[in-house]
């Protein structure tokens, strides 16, 4: 019996680790998708230049009709030309690999331009938000 | 018709025209080719106390001091000089006479030719106006009226004193001193006849009869022999003018042609010194609309103002174009600028001058005609008080000695109806420009009591100049000498906007980085020693040619423009210096892409 025990419990602490750990029971195949950047704003813009980090950007649209939007994406890096009447919410939607790795994104407002396309002088109250 | 109701009609036809004759309906026949000689007489009508023109009205006046109004075309009289170069001197006149008759008072010659006479001109010229003068107010009423005058006498006793507000302290300050009017008031005197005998209704006032009559009243008791000018006052509005000027007359001793003024009731101080004026020997002055009394810088146009403590309106000095024609400007301080000449001097005050600079500077304008521009400065001082002029400045006027009713004109830059606004007054910094004539007045700094004046007038300066110059480029260093070869010259804009950016140097050279695009249209001048000249120029600016991915790549961190199509492209958006996205989008805008 003792011999018996013994394996037991020695089985049992192999096994018990593979039964930790959150996403231990998802599939492994990554999920394709849009990401939105939602923005937070004190004012309404005319041109917005956004930054956005995270892997593997593949395209930039405008989440609101009448919005244009440039981009250039190197490496990790994606910095995004945004124009058009520019209000808060959402703002853009970001091409990704995997939506599941959304913690993986960041973005924030590096430049804004009023409607007249002079620069504001500070950014203080923007805000990005980047979720799935 | 039978026979004998044609005898009736022949018969009526012919009592109407006997009872015709004996009422004195009968109107003299005009006599043809008539010439008479005498001394021409210039007499001004004006109106109310803003001195309103109403005519200028030509007497020639006989041995016997009978006068013959004459009406002359305008280019007969400019022939002669204009009507202030005929006046005093002895002329024969040949026309159509109108007789007198009715209400018509005095004989009208409608004048064909004007030629000079033998014998004397009387001794009144522009320039001899100096010294003390002696004049007399006589106050008349009229016999249907003898009761009282307009105002006391002890009021015309003010009016006429040495100390403000008075005439001879008022021609004292304009003169500065070389001509007082003292004045002896006496009357009053009751005219043989009533008012309508020397006004009749709806007609012309009766000058020379007002003049006889009212001289005449006084003669037992003035000796004329004293005085050189004669003021008449009169109770009664006339035909509603007062009118100045002079008339020949013998009075206790030979004709003489005397300085006189005839004033309706409504006369004021300002009346007074409006009409001395035109007795000393000065013409109106007025802006350039046509409006003779609607300068508030001379007292011979509508210059008055009402002063409570006095009583009564008061006038501003006269102007220095006027203070010239009677020799009141030592020539040491008039500057006359030559052809092609350009100078920089102060141009002091009108009224009470410091003993610096020019009092008047005279500018020949080209052409021929003997039109010139004087400049006078005037700054609140005496006459010229704060409720008198419409501000301080330089003020020029533009002259033409032919046009003998009012010779100088206010110039008024905005043309707006008004020589009295800031169009017409020159400040520092300001500068007039004539480009038809090549003169050019630039005010640079206000002295104690004057302006320093930069002038400058029409030349023959060879001045090789393309129209167009060569094309700028937006956001692009632009350096072109406007032109090549002249050194040595000063150059300004004077009309005209140049791109922003672009700066014209005081050598010439047009410099700076264009931020704007376009087609701009200027004129420039250029002065130096040998002359003055002014030239319109054109100047085409373009915006740089670029791609759009080449201008989101200078956004978007791969830029390839070069540094003018960068600065091209600030320049054209929000201009801080850098490209940003502001800019991007002002371009997309321009491009038609958003």
């Amino acid at each position: 019996m003792k011999l018996f025990t013994r394996a037991a419990l020695l089985l049992a602490a192999v096994l018990l680790p593979a039964c930790g750990g959150g996403d231990a029971g998802e599939p492994a195949t990554p999920q394709p998708g849009d990401l939105t950047v939602t923005l937070a704003t004190p004012n309404t813009d005319g041109a917005l230049l956004v930054f956005i980090t995270g892997p593997g950007v593949a395209a930039v649209q405008p989440a609101a009709p009448g919005v244009v939007v440039r981009s250039r994406t190197q490496g990790t890096a994606t910095t995004v030309a945004v124009f058009g009447t520019l209000g808060a919410g959402p703002l853009l939607r970001v091409s990704v690999p995997d939506v599941r790795q959304a913690k993986q994104y960041a973005a924030v407002v590096r430049e804004a331009a009023d409607l007249q396309n002079a620069p504001r002088a500070t950014l203080a109250g923007y805000a990005l938000e980047v979720d799935r | 018709m039978t026979a004998r109701r044609i005898r009736r009609v022949h018969a009526a036809v012919l009592a109407l025209a006997a009872a015709a004759l004996a009422a004195g309906a009968f109107v003299p026949a005009r006599v043809p080719d008539e010439t008479r000689t005498g001394w021409m007489s210039v007499v001004w009508q004006t109106r109310g106390v803003g001195n309103e023109l109403a005519a200028v009205r030509l007497y020639l006046m006989d041995e016997a001091g009978q006068g013959t109004e004459v009406a002359a075309p305008a280019g007969l009289l400019a022939a002669q000089g204009g009507p202030l170069r005929l006046n005093g001197r002895r002329v024969t006149v040949t026309g159509d006479l109108l007789p007198a008759s009715g209400a018509r008072r005095v004989p009208l010659l409608r004048a064909r030719a004007i030629a000079p006479a033998p014998g004397p001109r009387f001794n009144l010229t522009m320039a001899s106006v100096e010294g003390p003068q002696r004049y007399v107010l006589i106050l008349c009423r009229f016999s249907d009226r003898p009761d009282a005058d307009p105002r006391p006498k002890s009021t015309y006793q003010q009016w006429m004193g040495s100390a403000y507000p008075g005439l001879d302290h008022y021609w004292r300050e304009n003169s500065e001193g070389r001509v007082g009017i003292t004045t002896s008031i006496v009357g009053p005197f009751v005219l043989p006849r009533p008012e309508s005998a020397y006004v009749p209704p709806g007609e012309s006032a009766d000058l020379g009869a007002l003049f006889r009559d009212c001289t005449g009243a006084a003669d037992p008791t003035v000796d004329f022999s004293q005085f050189s000018g004669v003021l008449l006052q009169f109770n009664s509005p006339l035909d509603n003018f007062s009118w100045g000027g002079w008339w020949t007359r013998a009075l206790d001793g030979p004709s003489r042609h005397w300085p006189a003024t005839w004033m309706a009731d409504w006369a004021t101080l300002a009346t007074y010194a409006h009409e001395s004026g035109h007795a000393l020997g000065l013409p109106h002055s007025s802006g350039p609309y046509g409006k003779t009394y609607d300068s508030k810088w001379d007292v011979m146009s509508g210059g008055r103002s009402f002063d409570p403590v006095a009583g009564t309106w008061t006038p501003p000095h006269t102007i220095a174009y006027h203070k010239d024609m009677l020799g009141w400007i030592p020539a040491a301080r008039k500057f006359e600028a030559q052809p092609g000449a350009t100078a920089t001097f102060e141009l002091a005050r009108d009224a009470l001058p410091s003993a610096d600079g020019y009092q008047v500077a005279e500018l020949p304008i080209p052409g021929g005609s003997g039109a010139f521009y004087t400049l006078e400065t005037r700054r609140y001082a005496g006459y010229d008080g704060t409720t008198r002029l419409p501000g301080e400045g330089v003020v020029i006027h533009r002259v033409d000695p032919n046009d003998g009713a009012t010779p100088a004109k206010v110039v008024d830059a905005d043309d707006n109806g008004d020589p009295n606004d800031a169009g017409a007054i020159w400040v520092p910094g300001e500068t007039f420009t004539d480009l038809a004539t090549g003169v050019q007045v630039s005010v640079l700094a206000a002295t104690a009591t004057g302006y320093t004046v930069r002038v400058s007038t029409g030349g023959t300066l060879p001045v090789a100049i393309d129209s167009v110059l060569a094309p700028g480029v937006m956001g692009t260093a632009y350096a072109v000498p406007v032109a090549p070869g002249l050194t040595g010259g000063s150059w300004t804009v004077v009309a005209g906007e140049l791109p922003r950016g672009l700066a014209l140097s005081a050598d010439g050279v047009l410099t700076g980085v264009p931020a704007e695009d376009g087609s701009f249209r200027f004129t420039v001048s250029v002065v130096q020693a040998g002359g003055f000249a002014t030239r319109d120029l054109r100047l085409e600016v373009t915006r740089p040619q670029l791609a759009e991915a080449a201008v989101l790549d200078q956004l978007l961190g791969a830029g390839t423009l070069t540094a003018d199509q960068a600065r091209f492209l600030d320049l054209q958006g929000n201009a801080n210096g850098k490209v940003d996205v502001g800019d991007v989008r002002a371009w997309l805008q321009a491009e038609g892409i958003l």
